[in-house]
């Protein structure tokens, strides 16, 4: 028994000691690679952040860091399907990609990621890697295959000086698009975060909610959905543009939102008001809210492609990423303000003091106030949802 | 001896004037006369370049060697025409020195000040072409011509252009060298007074049948 | 056909045959009746469709009218390369972002106009639901005015004018008289290689539509760009059928054009009535709308918020530090742009010349073939090219590109004034027995500066506006001012309104400058001011 302990600490401590040197190789691989960062690009605030940390992990560990602007992920994920097809496995374009749900779920299934890498992350061990949120992604396990980098939670957005009162549930915003015609949308889907409203409503309207954690089955789908579409049915009359036209995503919203347009608008990333009143972009009056019931969570991830001729680099680069400093910097308001995947409960006294001290920012909910998220259907529901939708109100069949 | 022999000119496959033959002494200055239209033009140029749809017909012989075809007589000859055509972006001597490009460059400026100083353009070799008056231009496409020395010197209504007192000047610059360095000369001009004192003159005829 | 046309059209065929492999399955194995059935099923394919011609004739048939009303003004008084240039180099991208901040819900002339009209501010952006693809025929309108107007002159220039103007006057017209009926007749008569490319760039171009286009469906441009892109190889090669077949559709549209420009010979001169005044009405309306597009790209690169009750955005200079962040991206295009003006010149002053010496005297149709074919499957090509020379995408590729683009249109400004070239200043320098290479630089280049110092701010101005061939070609690396603004468009208003303003102001900077630039060379030769190469009086 004892014997079998000793050989155990030992084990656990060689094993450290093994992780710790292989990392350390990895590190003095990693030095003087270039690595190619495929990341959406339409939002300055991120795009400086990574700008900084790009500067500090070449500072740190020698690695060159490209931000890749993309508009839509899907041309990257283009690029490594087409090397998959015509067998070139090394040599690729893309080291990291920020990607998650429908499109992780085509690029495991394609084999277009690799190996498992989060576990071999110094940085992971302050992630709970048995977070439900972060071991499926869109309810498709994720295997280590892709590292947690942040987290995403419907917000929605008010202005307090023109409505002090704002809708809570599906149902209280019909009420108010009823009293304040043309005033209320959501994006359009198959735009991110259309479909993710479209998620919500879902969520809020069916009576077979433990159906949605499974993969979708026709029968199913009729039977489930039925509801939203009645309730959809009856709102669009009072949305903006009596629901003939749908703004083109959730920044278009924003727009119309700040310029007095409409009288809601939503986000996915909780601390977006706070950084746009920091930036003024939107009047100080502005704050976040949450549904009674709760509203869609979802983690966002970066992962590696099978192909990548930086690997080393590349986990240098995401292990920075999920290091404390990185993440509390990505939470502040004023710098990006997307919520850390970080357990704060296991680090350091001195890095939880990061956390701490990060100003939430006027329009940011506290935790508590956001509650618990929605966990998100199983990504087979998105596309028949998409579908659907286009199809019922705008007479397309895709 | 410059020797033309049964020379005309084809476009489009008919003659543009019955053909002539003569013979140019050195020293000596031919004249072609004829209506306008007929092509006197068109033989000058022909003379030196080749051009689309124009054929030169007969032989054209130049101290006893066949012209050839190819470079015609580009390569001894220079033109002076009815107009200056003078280069904008170049000054008065460097349009000059542009036909003394095969010469070594230490040569070209006194021989443009020479050029000058003979045509009464004292110092303007590094004026601007275009302040010049019309008369001034010409001279310098006189001296243009007449800086290399030629063997040939073509001249399409030279003196057009010039008054009557630059006329003579010219002229006399113009005759005087072909005589000095016993060149050749041909002129076409529709002036009788502009003919040289000694030196032969054709008349072009149109051509009486169509080949 | 010369050796090098020869080579350019060998250049231009790669495109065609990897769209062909790419459409037959060759490498996703998947059956090319799969594909072509995987098309049929695309949504409202017909609409989308429909729609694009529509807006593709509409725009053309709007061009056309302010061509011939414009041109006639143009050819009264002095034409100049320098307008033809301007024209030509018209930016449509970053037109188009300011038309959308201009017109669209929100949009600054909206806000100013709905008071003064006394309507709901809170109403509908001009075209509701933009069915019928206005913003579009709009903004590709004032473009193709634009080019179809420079290329009308250019042919122009060509015509004895002054001898028709005489004609007409003895024979009791009045000056527009003559210009519709005798002089711009010959000039659409000529005018059928720019005719197509405009009819070809509305119906296949992807910038304007992504960001003015219509959503409902979309132009077939858009989509079949995204279903090029799109991560399902079977969606690719529906993508690659539909842009043969686009093609093919293209190639019997101009043989249509052909057909209809040899047999119009007819002494019917129908005048619609009151075309005149539509012409002019859109004349005037375009250069209103330039402007309208210019001040809202302007005010929206510095404003914070702008409610719609306010009459004035909330502004702040400080929004520009954002032009920080637009510098890296703007020397790139600087750094492109430069090298592709420079090496277009260059390669065009060299093929024009071979032409010249070859006796040719007119630009050969091949050079019109490059703008007739549609950006991406070109920028495909390209690629397809930089793979088969063992390169891959970057900075070069995407360099080469761009000067693959501007060439034609450096060739249109350059062809016409090198091809006129007297027959004697020929014999003048021939008998000075220098050599070709040393006449051009010596002579012919010198003395057509101004032209050649236009023409390469006209390939700038080009090399600006591109954005398929920097995207594929750079392999999304490449960030240009032009790729910042089609990634923030939507997204962040300032950002892409601050792009927009400087793409719009970066190719009159280009012009100004090269103006300048030739001034002062020439300060001391009378003969160069203006036009320049006046060698006669």
């Amino acid at each position: 028994m004892l014997i079998r302990l000793v050989t155990l600490v030992g084990l656990l401590f060689g094993v450290q000691d093994l992780q710790a040197s292989e990392w350390g190789e990895t590190e003095r691989r990693a030095r003087g690679q270039t690595v190619y960062f495929y990341a959406w690009g339409g939002s300055p605030s991120i795009n400086q952040y990574i700008k900084r940390w790009g500067a500090i992990v070449k500072e740190r560990s020698g690695v060159t860091v490209k931000h890749v602007k993309v508009d839509d992920i899907s041309l990257a994920i283009q690029g490594i399907q087409t090397a998959k097809r015509i067998g070139k496995s090394d040599q690729g374009s893309v080291d990291v990609l920020w990607i998650n749900g429908e499109n992780f779920a085509r690029m495991k299934r394609d084999g277009l990621l690799g190996e498992s890498f989060v576990s071999a992350l110094p940085s992971a061990k302050n992630i709970n890697l048995d977070d439900p949120t972060i071991v499926a992604d869109f309810s498709v396990t994720t295997d280590g295959l892709e590292a947690p980098w942040g987290r995403a939670r419907l917000v929605f957005i008010h202005d307090q000086e023109r409505m002090s009162n704002p809708p809570r549930s599906m149902q209280a915003m019909y009420e108010y698009a009823k009293e304040h015609p043309g005033r209320l949308t959501y994006p359009e889907p198959p735009n991110f975060h259309g479909t993710t409203f479209l998620k919500q409503a879902l969520l809020e309207t069916t009576q077979h909610i433990d159906w949605l954690s499974e993969p979708h089955s026709g029968d199913r789908f009729d039977t489930a959905t039925k509801p939203l579409w009645e309730f959809l049915d009856s709102l669009h009359p009072h949305l903006w543009r009596t629901g003939q036209e749908f703004p083109d995503s959730a920044e278009v919203m924003m727009d119309l939102f700040s310029d007095g347009l409409l009288d809601i608008a939503l986000s996915f990333n909780p601390n977006d008001a706070s950084q746009r009143i920091i930036d003024g972009r939107f009047a100080s009056s502005v704050r976040s809210y949450v549904h009674d019931g709760g509203t869609i969570g979802n983690t966002h991830f970066l992962a590696i492609p099978f192909n990548t001729s930086a690997r080393a680099g590349a986990l240098v680069w995401i292990n920075l990423l999920l290091s404390a400093e990185a993440q509390a910097d990505k939470a502040s308001p004023s710098v990006w303000g997307d919520p850390t995947v970080i357990d704060v409960t296991r680090l350091s006294e001195e890095d939880r003091g990061l956390f701490d001290s990060v100003d939430l920012g006027p329009a940011t909910l506290t935790s508590d106030a956001l509650g618990t998220p929605l966990p998100e259907p199983h990504a087979s529901w998105v596309e028949p949802l998409e579908v659907a939708w286009k199809a019922r109100y705008f007479g397309q069949t895709r | 001896m410059l020797i033309l022999d049964n020379v005309s000119v084809k476009r489009a496959n008919s003659l543009l004037f019955e053909p002539i033959s003569c013979v140019i002494k050195p020293g000596q200055v031919l004249t072609f006369q004829g209506e306008s239209g007929l092509g006197k033009s068109t033989l000058l140029h022909a003379l030196i370049h080749e051009e689309p749809q124009v054929e030169l017909v007969g032989q054209v012989t130049l101290d006893g060697q066949c012209m050839n075809m190819s470079i015609r007589l580009s390569e001894c000859a220079q033109t002076v025409f009815q107009d200056p055509m003078l280069f904008s972006h170049l000054s008065v001597g460097a349009n000059i020195a542009l036909s003394m490009h095969r010469f070594p460059r230490s040569k070209h400026e006194r021989r443009v000040n020479t050029l000058l100083n003979q045509l009464g353009l004292d110092g303007m070799a590094g004026a601007d072409p275009f302040r010049l008056s019309r008369g001034q231009m010409m001279r310098v496409a006189v001296a243009r011509a007449l800086a290399p020395r030629p063997r040939v010197l073509l001249l399409d209504e030279p003196f057009s252009a010039l008054d009557r007192e630059n006329r003579e000047h010219v002229k006399a610059v113009l005759f005087g060298q072909i005589e000095n360095d016993q060149s050749y000369g041909i002129l076409v001009t529709h002036h009788a007074e502009d003919r040289p004192p000694e030196g032969e003159c054709v008349c072009l005829m149109p051509s009486l049948s169509d080949v | 056909m010369t050796p090098i046309e020869r080579l350019f059209a060998l250049i231009l065929f790669l495109p065609i045959a990897g769209l062909i492999d790419d459409a037959y399955g060759r490498y996703s194995g998947i059956n090319w009746i799969d594909g072509v059935d995987r098309l049929m099923t695309e949504p409202a394919l017909l609409e989308s469709i429909l729609l694009s011609v529509w807006v593709a004739l509409s725009s053309l048939l709007i061009s056309l009218l302010v061509a011939r009303a414009v041109t006639q003004k143009v050819t009264n008084t002095h034409d100049s390369p320098l307008w033809r240039s301007l024209l030509l180099a018209m930016p449509h991208s970053a037109l188009a972002l300011g038309l959308l901040l201009a017109l669209s819900a929100g949009g600054v002339g909206w806000r100013w106009l709905a008071p003064i009209l006394d309507l709901p501010v809170h109403a509908q952006y001009l075209f509701p639901r933009d069915k019928w693809g206005l913003g579009a025929i709009l903004s590709l309108g004032i473009k193709e005015s634009a080019f179809l107007t420079a290329t009308a002159v250019i042919i122009a220039k060509r015509l004895p004018l002054q001898s028709y103007r005489v004609i007409a006057a003895q024979a009791g017209l009045t000056t527009s008289e003559c210009h519709y009926q005798l002089i711009w007749p010959q000039i659409l008569r000529s005018l059928w290689p720019a005719v197509f490319v405009v009819f070809v760039f509305s119906l296949t171009n992807l910038e304007v539509s992504l960001i003015l286009g219509p959503d409902q469906p979309q132009l077939i441009g858009v989509r079949l760009f995204q279903l090029l892109i799109d991560p399902d190889p079977l969606n690719r090669q529906a993508g690659s059928i539909g842009l043969i077949i686009l093609l093919l559709v293209l190639g019997l549209i101009w043989l249509v054009f052909q057909i209809l420009n040899r047999s119009r010979v007819s002494n019917k001169r129908r005048c619609l009535p009151g075309i005149n005044f539509v012409a002019r009405l859109f004349t005037i309306s375009f250069s209103g709308l330039i402007c309208m597009a210019v001040v809202s790209l302007l005010i929206w690169s510095v404003t914070l918020r702008w409610d719609v009750l306010e009459p004035l955005p909330v502004v702040s200079v400080q929004a520009l530090t954002s032009v920080f962040s637009l510098l890296p991206p703007l020397v790139t295009s600087l750094v492109i742009g430069f090298s592709t003006s420079v090496i277009a010149v260059f390669i065009a002053v060299g093929i024009l010349e071979y032409s010249v010496s070859r006796g040719h005297n007119r630009l050969h149709w091949i050079w019109w073939a490059y703008l007739w074919m549609p950006a991406l499957p070109l920028a495909s090509g390209l690629l397809a090219w930089v793979y088969f020379l063992g390169g891959s995408p970057g900075v070069w590729p995407v360099i080469l590109g761009h000067t693959l683009i501007a060439l034609p249109y450096v060739m249109i400004i350059v062809s016409e004034p090198w091809f006129d070239r007297d027959v004697r200043h020929e014999m003048i320098l021939k008998q000075s027995s220098m050599s070709v290479c040393l006449r051009l630089f010596r002579v012919w280049v010198p003395r057509h500066s101004r032209l050649l110092f236009l023409a390469g701010a006209l390939a700038f101005a080009v090399s600006c506006a591109l954005y398929t061939q920097t995207m594929l070609l750079g392999g999304g690396r490449v960030e240009t001012l032009m790729t910042e603004l089609i990634v923030t468009v939507g997204s962040d208003r300032r950002s892409s309104a601050l792009a927009g303003f400087i793409n719009l102001v970066l190719p009159f900077t280009a012009f100004t400058l090269a103006l300048l630039i030739n001034q002062s060379l020439w300060k001391h030769r009378a003969g160069m001011q203006g036009e320049g190469y006046a060698d006669s009086r």
